[in-house]
Protein backbone atom coordinates (compact mmCIF):
# COMPACT_ATOMS: atom_id res chain seq x y z
CA UNK A 1 0.00 0.00 0.00
CA UNK A 2 1.02 3.85 -0.95
CA UNK A 3 3.11 4.80 2.32
CA UNK A 4 3.93 7.96 1.48
CA UNK A 5 3.66 11.08 3.86
CA UNK A 6 -0.42 12.94 3.13
CA UNK A 7 0.05 16.47 1.66
CA UNK A 8 0.87 19.35 4.17
CA UNK A 9 -2.54 20.44 3.78
CA UNK A 10 -1.77 23.77 5.40
CA UNK A 11 0.06 24.96 2.28
CA UNK A 12 -2.37 23.66 -0.48
CA UNK A 13 -4.98 25.45 1.64
CA UNK A 14 -4.07 28.61 1.12
CA UNK A 15 -3.95 28.08 -2.51
CA UNK A 16 -7.72 27.10 -2.45
CA UNK A 17 -7.86 30.96 -1.62
CA UNK A 18 -5.86 31.92 -4.70
CA UNK A 19 -7.82 34.02 -7.09
CA UNK A 20 -7.60 34.12 -10.80
CA UNK A 21 -4.00 36.45 -11.09
CA UNK A 22 -2.06 34.40 -8.91
CA UNK A 23 0.10 32.66 -10.66
CA UNK A 24 0.70 29.23 -9.10
CA UNK A 25 3.63 27.59 -10.15
CA UNK A 26 3.79 24.08 -9.39
CA UNK A 27 0.66 23.34 -7.30
CA UNK A 28 1.77 19.53 -7.48
CA UNK A 29 4.78 20.62 -5.37
CA UNK A 30 2.66 22.11 -2.87
CA UNK A 31 1.22 19.39 -2.35
CA UNK A 32 3.93 17.26 -2.05
CA UNK A 33 3.37 15.09 -4.82
CA UNK A 34 6.70 16.21 -7.03
CA UNK A 35 7.72 12.96 -5.66
CA UNK A 36 5.30 10.91 -8.52
CA UNK A 37 5.50 13.47 -10.87
CA UNK A 38 5.33 11.59 -14.15
CA UNK A 39 8.56 13.55 -15.56
CA UNK A 40 9.81 16.91 -17.05
CA UNK A 41 7.96 18.88 -19.74
CA UNK A 42 10.10 21.96 -21.21
CA UNK A 43 7.50 24.54 -22.06
CA UNK A 44 8.69 27.74 -24.89
CA UNK A 45 6.03 29.99 -25.02
CA UNK A 46 5.32 34.05 -25.26
CA UNK A 47 5.12 35.65 -21.65
CA UNK A 48 1.93 36.14 -21.64
CA UNK A 49 0.88 32.62 -22.44
CA UNK A 50 4.40 30.68 -20.56
CA UNK A 51 2.43 31.14 -16.83
CA UNK A 52 -1.43 29.59 -18.11
CA UNK A 53 0.88 26.80 -19.41
CA UNK A 54 2.86 26.05 -16.60
CA UNK A 55 -0.26 25.99 -13.96
CA UNK A 56 -1.96 23.22 -16.96
CA UNK A 57 1.14 21.23 -16.76
CA UNK A 58 1.68 20.85 -13.75
CA UNK A 59 -2.18 20.52 -13.05
CA UNK A 60 -1.62 17.08 -15.34
CA UNK A 61 0.79 15.48 -13.09
CA UNK A 62 4.06 17.43 -14.84
CA UNK A 63 6.97 19.04 -13.25
CA UNK A 64 7.13 22.48 -16.07
CA UNK A 65 10.51 23.85 -16.83
CA UNK A 66 11.40 26.99 -18.86
CA UNK A 67 12.18 25.48 -22.54
CA UNK A 68 14.65 27.95 -23.54
CA UNK A 69 16.94 27.16 -20.53
CA UNK A 70 16.43 23.66 -20.40
CA UNK A 71 19.51 22.08 -20.18
CA UNK A 72 20.01 18.19 -21.36
CA UNK A 73 20.19 17.23 -17.87
CA UNK A 74 16.71 18.36 -17.30
CA UNK A 75 15.81 15.06 -18.58
CA UNK A 76 12.79 16.47 -20.29
CA UNK A 77 10.16 14.14 -21.53
CA UNK A 78 8.00 16.49 -23.60
CA UNK A 79 8.38 19.62 -24.75
CA UNK A 80 6.14 21.98 -25.58
CA UNK A 81 6.55 25.25 -28.03
CA UNK A 82 4.45 27.62 -29.20
CA UNK A 83 4.42 27.82 -32.92
CA UNK A 84 5.41 31.75 -32.87
CA UNK A 85 8.08 31.02 -30.37
CA UNK A 86 10.06 28.61 -33.15
CA UNK A 87 9.18 30.20 -36.57
CA UNK A 88 11.61 28.56 -38.31
CA UNK A 89 11.09 24.91 -36.47
CA UNK A 90 14.67 24.78 -35.14
CA UNK A 91 13.66 24.19 -31.82
CA UNK A 92 11.32 21.44 -33.03
CA UNK A 93 14.29 19.69 -34.97
CA UNK A 94 17.04 19.77 -32.00
CA UNK A 95 14.38 19.01 -29.12
CA UNK A 96 12.53 16.25 -31.13
CA UNK A 97 15.73 13.82 -31.27
CA UNK A 98 15.01 13.25 -27.44
CA UNK A 99 11.66 14.61 -26.77
CA UNK A 100 8.46 13.83 -27.47
CA UNK A 101 7.45 17.69 -29.21
CA UNK A 102 3.73 18.94 -29.22
CA UNK A 103 3.93 22.25 -31.01
CA UNK A 104 1.08 24.37 -30.18
CA UNK A 105 -0.96 27.39 -32.07
CA UNK A 106 0.16 26.02 -35.73
CA UNK A 107 -1.66 27.55 -38.27
CA UNK A 108 -3.63 25.19 -39.44
CA UNK A 109 -2.33 24.81 -43.06
CA UNK A 110 -0.95 21.48 -45.03
CA UNK A 111 2.50 23.11 -45.67
CA UNK A 112 2.45 24.20 -41.85
CA UNK A 113 1.59 20.89 -40.82
CA UNK A 114 3.94 19.15 -43.15
CA UNK A 115 6.92 21.55 -42.33
CA UNK A 116 6.27 20.49 -38.36
CA UNK A 117 5.74 16.60 -39.45
CA UNK A 118 9.48 17.34 -41.00
CA UNK A 119 10.80 18.94 -38.60
CA UNK A 120 9.76 16.25 -36.54
CA UNK A 121 7.37 17.48 -34.52
CA UNK A 122 4.86 14.31 -32.58
CA UNK A 123 1.54 16.36 -31.63
CA UNK A 124 0.30 19.13 -33.15
CA UNK A 125 -2.51 21.38 -31.13
CA UNK A 126 -4.14 23.99 -33.63
CA UNK A 127 -6.89 26.25 -33.11
CA UNK A 128 -8.73 26.45 -29.34
CA UNK A 129 -6.82 25.23 -26.60
CA UNK A 130 -7.43 22.93 -24.44
CA UNK A 131 -5.93 21.18 -21.36
CA UNK A 132 -7.40 17.62 -22.51
CA UNK A 133 -5.90 17.66 -25.51
CA UNK A 134 -2.91 18.31 -24.06
CA UNK A 135 -3.16 15.67 -21.30
CA UNK A 136 -4.17 13.00 -24.40
CA UNK A 137 -0.83 14.07 -26.16
CA UNK A 138 1.72 13.76 -22.85
CA UNK A 139 -0.52 10.69 -22.01
CA UNK A 140 0.61 9.18 -25.26
CA UNK A 141 4.33 10.64 -24.50
CA UNK A 142 4.13 8.50 -21.31
CA UNK A 143 3.39 5.62 -23.31
CA UNK A 144 6.02 6.25 -25.69
CA UNK A 145 8.72 6.62 -23.01
CA UNK A 146 7.49 3.80 -21.02
CA UNK A 147 10.30 0.49 -22.07
CA UNK A 148 9.16 -1.26 -24.99
CA UNK A 149 6.64 -3.72 -23.65
CA UNK A 150 7.44 -7.02 -23.41
CA UNK A 151 5.17 -9.44 -24.87
CA UNK A 152 4.43 -12.79 -23.49
CA UNK A 153 4.13 -15.72 -26.19
CA UNK A 154 3.21 -19.18 -25.89
CA UNK A 155 5.01 -21.23 -28.21
CA UNK A 156 3.65 -24.60 -29.02
CA UNK A 157 5.79 -27.29 -30.51
CA UNK A 158 6.16 -31.23 -29.95
CA UNK A 159 9.98 -31.02 -31.02
CA UNK A 160 11.32 -29.20 -28.35
CA UNK A 161 14.61 -28.72 -30.07
CA UNK A 162 12.08 -26.12 -32.59
CA UNK A 163 10.83 -25.23 -29.95
CA UNK A 164 13.55 -24.02 -28.02
CA UNK A 165 14.75 -21.92 -31.33
CA UNK A 166 11.54 -19.83 -31.78
CA UNK A 167 12.42 -19.56 -27.72
CA UNK A 168 15.89 -18.05 -28.24
CA UNK A 169 14.98 -16.01 -31.06
CA UNK A 170 11.99 -14.51 -28.98
CA UNK A 171 13.74 -13.70 -25.91
CA UNK A 172 16.95 -12.50 -27.61
CA UNK A 173 14.28 -9.53 -29.18
CA UNK A 174 13.00 -8.90 -25.97
CA UNK A 175 10.26 -10.84 -25.13
CA UNK A 176 8.98 -13.74 -22.55
CA UNK A 177 8.25 -17.11 -23.93
CA UNK A 178 6.95 -20.33 -22.38
CA UNK A 179 6.93 -23.17 -24.49
CA UNK A 180 4.91 -26.28 -24.05
CA UNK A 181 5.40 -29.29 -26.29
CA UNK A 182 2.24 -31.20 -25.86
CA UNK A 183 -0.81 -30.11 -27.52
CA UNK A 184 -2.61 -30.95 -23.98
CA UNK A 185 -0.93 -28.50 -22.27
CA UNK A 186 -1.82 -25.65 -24.45
CA UNK A 187 -5.02 -24.98 -22.60
CA UNK A 188 -3.48 -24.64 -19.17
CA UNK A 189 -1.01 -22.62 -20.24
CA UNK A 190 -2.86 -20.07 -22.13
CA UNK A 191 -5.10 -19.78 -18.62
CA UNK A 192 -1.72 -19.25 -16.26
CA UNK A 193 0.65 -17.59 -18.45
CA UNK A 194 -2.22 -14.93 -20.04
CA UNK A 195 0.33 -14.96 -23.62
CA UNK A 196 -0.19 -12.18 -25.76
CA UNK A 197 -0.06 -14.70 -28.80
CA UNK A 198 0.64 -18.05 -29.69
CA UNK A 199 3.02 -19.40 -31.77
CA UNK A 200 1.90 -23.28 -32.88
CA UNK A 201 3.39 -25.81 -35.28
CA UNK A 202 0.47 -26.71 -37.50
CA UNK A 203 1.49 -30.82 -37.15
CA UNK A 204 1.15 -32.17 -33.50
CA UNK A 205 1.24 -35.93 -33.05
CA UNK A 206 -1.57 -35.72 -30.61
CA UNK A 207 -3.85 -33.11 -32.05
CA UNK A 208 -3.42 -30.66 -35.17
CA UNK A 209 -2.49 -27.46 -34.48
CA UNK A 210 -6.26 -26.20 -35.81
CA UNK A 211 -7.49 -28.19 -33.22
CA UNK A 212 -6.15 -26.76 -30.65
CA UNK A 213 -7.00 -23.56 -32.38
CA UNK A 214 -10.69 -24.13 -32.37
CA UNK A 215 -9.98 -25.36 -28.44
CA UNK A 216 -8.31 -21.93 -27.42
CA UNK A 217 -10.96 -20.47 -29.42
CA UNK A 218 -14.08 -22.19 -27.01
CA UNK A 219 -13.06 -19.54 -23.97
CA UNK A 220 -14.20 -16.32 -24.56
CA UNK A 221 -11.23 -14.69 -23.03
CA UNK A 222 -8.93 -15.97 -25.49
CA UNK A 223 -11.32 -15.17 -28.43
CA UNK A 224 -9.31 -12.43 -29.56
CA UNK A 225 -6.03 -13.63 -29.10
CA UNK A 226 -3.84 -14.28 -31.91
CA UNK A 227 -2.66 -17.34 -32.93
CA UNK A 228 0.28 -17.66 -35.54
CA UNK A 229 0.96 -21.00 -37.47
CA UNK A 230 4.49 -22.33 -38.46
CA UNK A 231 4.45 -24.84 -41.51
CA UNK A 232 5.92 -26.08 -43.90
CA UNK A 233 5.31 -24.24 -47.82
CA UNK A 234 3.98 -27.63 -48.85
CA UNK A 235 0.93 -27.31 -46.69
CA UNK A 236 -1.15 -25.09 -48.73
CA UNK A 237 -4.79 -26.71 -48.44
CA UNK A 238 -4.01 -26.74 -44.42
CA UNK A 239 -3.16 -23.20 -44.90
CA UNK A 240 -6.52 -22.29 -46.00
CA UNK A 241 -8.56 -24.55 -43.67
CA UNK A 242 -6.46 -22.46 -41.23
CA UNK A 243 -7.93 -19.40 -42.07
CA UNK A 244 -11.36 -20.98 -41.05
CA UNK A 245 -10.10 -21.38 -37.60
CA UNK A 246 -9.24 -18.05 -36.76
CA UNK A 247 -5.29 -18.66 -37.50
CA UNK A 248 -4.26 -15.33 -37.95
CA UNK A 249 -0.79 -15.92 -39.93
CA UNK A 250 1.31 -18.23 -40.97
CA UNK A 251 5.10 -18.66 -40.77
CA UNK A 252 6.90 -20.63 -43.24
CA UNK A 253 9.54 -22.75 -42.24
CA UNK A 254 12.33 -22.75 -41.89
CA UNK A 255 12.64 -18.97 -40.50
CA UNK A 256 15.62 -16.91 -39.87
CA UNK A 257 15.43 -15.73 -36.02
CA UNK A 258 15.25 -11.63 -36.91
CA UNK A 259 12.45 -12.18 -39.15
CA UNK A 260 10.46 -14.72 -37.25
CA UNK A 261 10.91 -11.91 -33.75
CA UNK A 262 9.86 -9.28 -36.14
CA UNK A 263 6.41 -11.20 -37.31
CA UNK A 264 5.53 -11.62 -33.46
CA UNK A 265 6.77 -8.75 -32.04
CA UNK A 266 4.38 -7.05 -35.21
CA UNK A 267 1.11 -9.06 -34.46
CA UNK A 268 1.59 -9.02 -30.47
CA UNK A 269 2.13 -4.49 -30.52
CA UNK A 270 -1.16 -5.15 -32.93
CA UNK A 271 -3.32 -7.53 -30.54
CA UNK A 272 -2.26 -5.45 -27.17
CA UNK A 273 -3.40 -2.53 -28.84
CA UNK A 274 -6.61 -3.52 -29.89
CA UNK A 275 -7.38 -5.07 -26.16
CA UNK A 276 -6.71 -2.25 -25.34
CA UNK A 277 -8.93 -0.45 -27.09
CA UNK A 278 -11.74 -2.81 -26.33
CA UNK A 279 -10.79 -3.02 -22.37
CA UNK A 280 -10.12 0.87 -21.81
CA UNK A 281 -12.38 3.95 -21.37
CA UNK A 282 -10.60 6.09 -24.16
CA UNK A 283 -11.09 9.28 -22.36
CA UNK A 284 -8.66 8.41 -18.70
CA UNK A 285 -7.37 4.66 -20.57
CA UNK A 286 -8.78 2.85 -17.47
CA UNK A 287 -10.33 -0.32 -17.60
CA UNK A 288 -14.31 0.31 -18.51
CA UNK A 289 -17.12 -0.79 -16.41
CA UNK A 290 -17.61 -4.01 -18.53
CA UNK A 291 -13.47 -5.44 -17.82
CA UNK A 292 -13.80 -3.97 -14.41
CA UNK A 293 -16.78 -6.69 -13.39
CA UNK A 294 -14.73 -9.38 -15.32
CA UNK A 295 -11.41 -8.77 -13.60
CA UNK A 296 -13.40 -8.51 -10.29
CA UNK A 297 -15.25 -11.84 -10.66
CA UNK A 298 -11.66 -13.31 -11.13
CA UNK A 299 -10.11 -11.90 -8.28
CA UNK A 300 -13.46 -12.73 -6.16
CA UNK A 301 -12.83 -16.39 -7.48
CA UNK A 302 -8.97 -15.77 -6.61
CA UNK A 303 -9.58 -14.20 -2.92
CA UNK A 304 -12.11 -17.39 -1.99
CA UNK A 305 -9.46 -19.77 -2.81
CA UNK A 306 -6.08 -18.23 -1.15
CA UNK A 307 -8.27 -16.18 1.65
CA UNK A 308 -6.59 -12.88 0.80
CA UNK A 309 -9.06 -9.92 1.41
CA UNK A 310 -10.27 -8.11 -1.37
CA UNK A 311 -11.90 -4.52 -1.51
CA UNK A 312 -14.19 -2.52 -3.69
CA UNK A 313 -14.47 1.04 -3.80
CA UNK A 314 -17.21 2.86 -5.67
CA UNK A 315 -16.12 7.23 -5.82
CA UNK A 316 -18.56 9.57 -7.47
CA UNK A 317 -17.43 13.31 -8.31
CA UNK A 318 -19.59 15.82 -6.29
CA UNK A 319 -21.85 17.97 -7.59
CA UNK A 320 -20.14 17.07 -11.42
CA UNK A 321 -23.00 18.10 -12.97
CA UNK A 322 -22.31 21.72 -11.51
CA UNK A 323 -18.77 21.58 -13.05
CA UNK A 324 -20.49 20.72 -16.51
CA UNK A 325 -23.16 23.21 -16.37
CA UNK A 326 -20.69 25.68 -14.96
CA UNK A 327 -17.54 25.09 -16.95
CA UNK A 328 -18.94 23.14 -19.73
CA UNK A 329 -18.65 19.78 -20.88
CA UNK A 330 -14.14 20.01 -22.18
CA UNK A 331 -13.93 20.99 -18.00
CA UNK A 332 -15.90 17.88 -17.08
CA UNK A 333 -14.01 16.18 -18.98
CA UNK A 334 -9.96 17.49 -17.58
CA UNK A 335 -11.76 16.86 -14.16
CA UNK A 336 -12.40 13.16 -14.60
CA UNK A 337 -8.89 13.02 -16.20
CA UNK A 338 -7.18 15.12 -13.76
CA UNK A 339 -8.78 12.18 -10.53
CA UNK A 340 -8.31 9.10 -12.97
CA UNK A 341 -4.07 10.47 -12.71
CA UNK A 342 -4.67 10.88 -9.05
CA UNK A 343 -6.15 7.34 -8.62
CA UNK A 344 -3.71 5.82 -10.88
CA UNK A 345 -0.84 7.81 -9.10
CA UNK A 346 -2.08 6.97 -5.47
CA UNK A 347 -2.37 3.65 -6.00
CA UNK A 348 -0.34 0.28 -6.54
CA UNK A 349 0.29 -0.75 -9.35
CA UNK A 350 -1.95 -3.82 -8.85
CA UNK A 351 -4.82 -2.07 -7.67
CA UNK A 352 -7.15 -2.25 -10.54
CA UNK A 353 -8.87 1.15 -11.25
CA UNK A 354 -11.58 1.88 -13.63
CA UNK A 355 -13.70 4.19 -14.87
CA UNK A 356 -17.49 2.78 -13.81
CA UNK A 357 -19.39 5.26 -15.94
CA UNK A 358 -20.01 9.06 -16.22
CA UNK A 359 -18.38 10.52 -13.18
CA UNK A 360 -17.76 7.68 -11.07
CA UNK A 361 -14.74 5.09 -10.82
CA UNK A 362 -14.56 1.50 -9.52
CA UNK A 363 -11.40 0.45 -7.47
CA UNK A 364 -10.26 -3.01 -7.07
CA UNK A 365 -7.66 -3.28 -3.80
CA UNK A 366 -6.38 -6.56 -3.36
CA UNK A 367 -4.96 -7.54 -0.57
CA UNK A 368 -6.52 -5.40 1.42
CA UNK A 369 -8.97 -5.15 3.74
CA UNK A 370 -12.01 -1.97 4.33
CA UNK A 371 -9.81 -0.56 7.15
CA UNK A 372 -6.83 -0.10 5.13
CA UNK A 373 -8.75 0.60 2.30
CA UNK A 374 -11.03 3.16 4.21
CA UNK A 375 -7.31 4.97 5.03
CA UNK A 376 -5.90 4.88 2.01
CA UNK A 377 -8.94 6.36 -0.05
CA UNK A 378 -9.57 8.73 2.60
CA UNK A 379 -6.42 10.20 1.96
CA UNK A 380 -6.35 10.11 -2.14
CA UNK A 381 -10.10 11.78 -1.36
CA UNK A 382 -8.01 14.58 0.92
CA UNK A 383 -5.06 15.61 -1.75
CA UNK A 384 -7.51 15.26 -4.72
CA UNK A 385 -9.38 17.88 -3.05
CA UNK A 386 -6.61 20.13 -2.76
CA UNK A 387 -5.60 20.01 -6.61
CA UNK A 388 -6.46 23.07 -7.77
CA UNK A 389 -8.37 22.75 -11.62
CA UNK A 390 -8.44 25.29 -14.25
CA UNK A 391 -11.67 26.61 -16.37
CA UNK A 392 -10.04 29.92 -18.16
CA UNK A 393 -8.20 31.85 -15.68
CA UNK A 394 -10.60 30.59 -12.71
CA UNK A 395 -9.23 28.24 -10.49
CA UNK A 396 -11.94 25.65 -8.48
CA UNK A 397 -11.59 22.55 -6.30
CA UNK A 398 -13.17 19.51 -6.85
CA UNK A 399 -13.87 16.40 -3.98
CA UNK A 400 -15.55 13.39 -4.72
CA UNK A 401 -17.16 10.95 -2.00
CA UNK A 402 -16.80 7.23 -2.41
CA UNK A 403 -18.16 3.71 -0.83
CA UNK A 404 -15.82 0.99 0.39
CA UNK A 405 -16.77 -2.55 0.74
CA UNK A 406 -14.74 -5.94 1.67
CA UNK A 407 -15.30 -9.07 0.43
CA UNK A 408 -17.24 -11.72 2.62
CA UNK A 409 -18.37 -15.55 1.80
CA UNK A 410 -22.05 -14.77 1.03
CA UNK A 411 -20.89 -11.94 -1.51
CA UNK A 412 -20.79 -12.49 -5.22
CA UNK A 413 -19.66 -9.51 -7.64
CA UNK A 414 -23.14 -7.72 -8.00
CA UNK A 415 -23.72 -8.09 -3.80
CA UNK A 416 -19.81 -6.56 -3.20
CA UNK A 417 -20.81 -3.92 -5.66
CA UNK A 418 -24.43 -2.86 -4.43
CA UNK A 419 -22.69 -2.83 -0.78
CA UNK A 420 -20.48 -0.54 -2.34
CA UNK A 421 -22.48 1.22 -3.81
CA UNK A 422 -24.67 1.79 -0.69
CA UNK A 423 -21.97 2.59 0.96
CA UNK A 424 -20.91 5.82 -1.43
CA UNK A 425 -25.09 6.85 -1.10
CA UNK A 426 -24.33 7.14 2.56
CA UNK A 427 -21.48 9.33 2.16
CA UNK A 428 -23.07 11.41 -0.20
CA UNK A 429 -26.48 11.84 2.43
CA UNK A 430 -23.79 12.39 4.96
CA UNK A 431 -22.49 15.42 3.55
CA UNK A 432 -20.19 14.34 0.30
CA UNK A 433 -16.47 14.76 0.19
CA UNK A 434 -16.18 11.88 2.73
CA UNK A 435 -15.34 7.83 2.39
CA UNK A 436 -18.31 5.44 4.30
CA UNK A 437 -18.03 2.15 4.38
CA UNK A 438 -20.51 -1.34 4.16
CA UNK A 439 -19.76 -2.42 7.47
CA UNK A 440 -20.94 0.89 8.94
CA UNK A 441 -23.31 2.03 6.57
CA UNK B 1 18.68 -5.55 -30.75
CA UNK B 2 19.16 -8.15 -33.24
CA UNK B 3 19.14 -11.18 -32.65
CA UNK B 4 21.90 -12.46 -35.60
CA UNK B 5 24.28 -10.14 -33.37
CA UNK B 6 23.32 -11.03 -29.86
CA UNK B 7 26.95 -13.29 -28.65
CA UNK B 8 24.62 -14.08 -25.82
CA UNK B 9 21.85 -15.48 -28.25
CA UNK B 10 24.55 -16.89 -30.49
CA UNK B 11 26.13 -18.96 -28.04
CA UNK B 12 22.45 -20.00 -26.64
CA UNK B 13 21.76 -21.37 -30.51
CA UNK B 14 25.19 -23.05 -30.64
CA UNK B 15 24.00 -25.36 -27.94
CA UNK B 16 20.95 -25.65 -29.25
CA UNK B 17 22.34 -26.61 -32.58
CA UNK B 18 25.27 -29.28 -30.93
CA UNK B 19 21.73 -30.81 -29.51
CA UNK B 20 20.21 -31.16 -32.78
CA UNK B 21 23.32 -32.72 -34.40
CA UNK B 22 23.37 -35.14 -31.82
CA UNK B 23 20.37 -36.11 -31.74
CA UNK B 24 19.64 -36.39 -35.65
CA UNK B 25 22.91 -38.72 -35.42
CA UNK B 26 20.60 -41.12 -32.95
CA UNK B 27 17.83 -40.81 -35.39
CA UNK B 28 20.01 -41.52 -38.60
CA UNK B 29 20.62 -44.66 -36.71
CA UNK B 30 17.11 -45.52 -35.56
CA UNK B 31 15.98 -44.86 -39.09
CA UNK B 32 18.58 -47.57 -40.22
CA UNK B 33 17.56 -50.04 -37.87
CA UNK B 34 13.56 -49.38 -38.54
CA UNK B 35 14.61 -49.93 -42.22
CA UNK B 36 15.66 -53.23 -41.37
CA UNK B 37 12.33 -53.98 -39.54
CA UNK B 38 10.42 -52.56 -42.52
CA UNK B 39 11.81 -55.33 -44.70
CA UNK B 40 10.01 -58.27 -42.93
CA UNK B 41 7.51 -56.44 -40.33
CA UNK B 42 5.57 -53.41 -42.15
CA UNK B 43 6.74 -49.88 -41.74
CA UNK B 44 6.73 -48.76 -38.34
CA UNK B 45 5.06 -45.67 -37.24
CA UNK B 46 8.04 -44.10 -35.65
CA UNK B 47 9.26 -43.31 -39.34
CA UNK B 48 6.61 -41.14 -40.08
CA UNK B 49 7.22 -39.13 -36.70
CA UNK B 50 10.99 -38.92 -37.01
CA UNK B 51 10.58 -37.89 -40.60
CA UNK B 52 8.37 -35.16 -40.00
CA UNK B 53 10.49 -33.92 -36.83
CA UNK B 54 13.57 -33.81 -39.26
CA UNK B 55 11.32 -31.61 -41.33
CA UNK B 56 10.22 -29.66 -38.94
CA UNK B 57 13.80 -28.24 -37.58
CA UNK B 58 16.26 -29.05 -39.93
CA UNK B 59 16.18 -26.15 -41.64
CA UNK B 60 15.83 -23.56 -38.95
CA UNK B 61 19.64 -24.81 -37.41
CA UNK B 62 21.13 -24.19 -41.29
CA UNK B 63 20.06 -27.99 -42.77
CA UNK B 64 17.69 -27.10 -45.47
CA UNK B 65 18.56 -30.31 -47.43
CA UNK B 66 17.84 -32.94 -44.87
CA UNK B 67 13.98 -30.78 -44.23
CA UNK B 68 14.03 -31.57 -47.98
CA UNK B 69 15.15 -35.50 -47.81
CA UNK B 70 12.83 -35.76 -44.31
CA UNK B 71 9.84 -33.77 -45.86
CA UNK B 72 9.60 -36.27 -49.15
CA UNK B 73 9.97 -39.55 -46.86
CA UNK B 74 6.87 -38.23 -44.78
CA UNK B 75 4.69 -37.40 -47.84
CA UNK B 76 5.82 -41.03 -48.74
CA UNK B 77 4.27 -42.24 -45.83
CA UNK B 78 1.47 -40.60 -46.20
CA UNK B 79 0.67 -40.95 -49.49
CA UNK B 80 1.35 -44.74 -48.84
CA UNK B 81 4.27 -45.48 -51.33
CA UNK B 82 5.57 -48.94 -51.93
CA UNK B 83 7.77 -50.23 -49.27
CA UNK B 84 10.81 -50.69 -51.78
CA UNK B 85 10.38 -46.70 -52.44
CA UNK B 86 10.06 -45.69 -48.65
CA UNK B 87 13.09 -47.48 -47.52
CA UNK B 88 14.57 -45.97 -50.73
CA UNK B 89 13.61 -42.37 -49.39
CA UNK B 90 14.49 -43.69 -45.76
CA UNK B 91 17.97 -44.75 -46.58
CA UNK B 92 18.64 -41.17 -48.23
CA UNK B 93 17.51 -39.25 -45.67
CA UNK B 94 20.12 -41.31 -43.28
CA UNK B 95 23.19 -40.88 -45.92
CA UNK B 96 22.06 -37.14 -46.10
CA UNK B 97 22.78 -36.50 -42.26
CA UNK B 98 25.44 -38.52 -41.61
CA UNK B 99 26.83 -36.60 -44.87
CA UNK B 100 26.03 -33.21 -43.38
CA UNK B 101 26.56 -33.88 -40.01
CA UNK B 102 30.23 -34.73 -39.26
CA UNK B 103 32.16 -32.14 -37.01
CA UNK B 104 34.19 -30.77 -40.10
CA UNK B 105 30.44 -30.03 -42.22
CA UNK B 106 28.84 -28.55 -39.07
CA UNK B 107 31.12 -25.93 -39.04
CA UNK B 108 30.82 -25.29 -43.12
CA UNK B 109 27.26 -25.85 -42.68
CA UNK B 110 24.74 -22.31 -43.94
Amino acid sequence: MNDSSPPHLGESARLNGAGPSDRIDDPADELGLKARMRGTVAVTAAEDRAGELFSIVASLGYQPIDGRTAGTGDKVVASLIQAACDPHLELTRSQSKHAYVVLLDLPNTFEQRLAAARAGAHGVISGEFSPNELGAWLSECDKLSQQRPSYTILIVDDDDLAGEFYAAALEAAGMHTHLVTSASQVLAAVETQRPDLVLMDMHMPDASGLEVAQLIRQSRAALAMPIIFLSAERDRQVRFNARAVGGDDFITKPIDPDELAAVVRLRAERAVTLRRLMERDSLTDLLNHASFKARLAEEMERSRRTGAPLTVCILDIDHFKAINDTWGHQVGDYVIQALARALRRSLRQNDVVSRYGGEEFAILLLDTGIDHAEVVIDRIRSQFSEIPMLAGDTRFTVSFSAGVASNRADLDTVSIINEADVALYQAKRGGRNRVATARRA
Amino acid sequence: MSAATDAAFQDRMAKLRAKFCERSLEQADLLDRLAETSRTAGLPPQVRSIAHTLAGSAGLYGFCDITEAAAALEDGVVAGAPTAEVLTLIDGLSRIIRHRITPAAEAASD
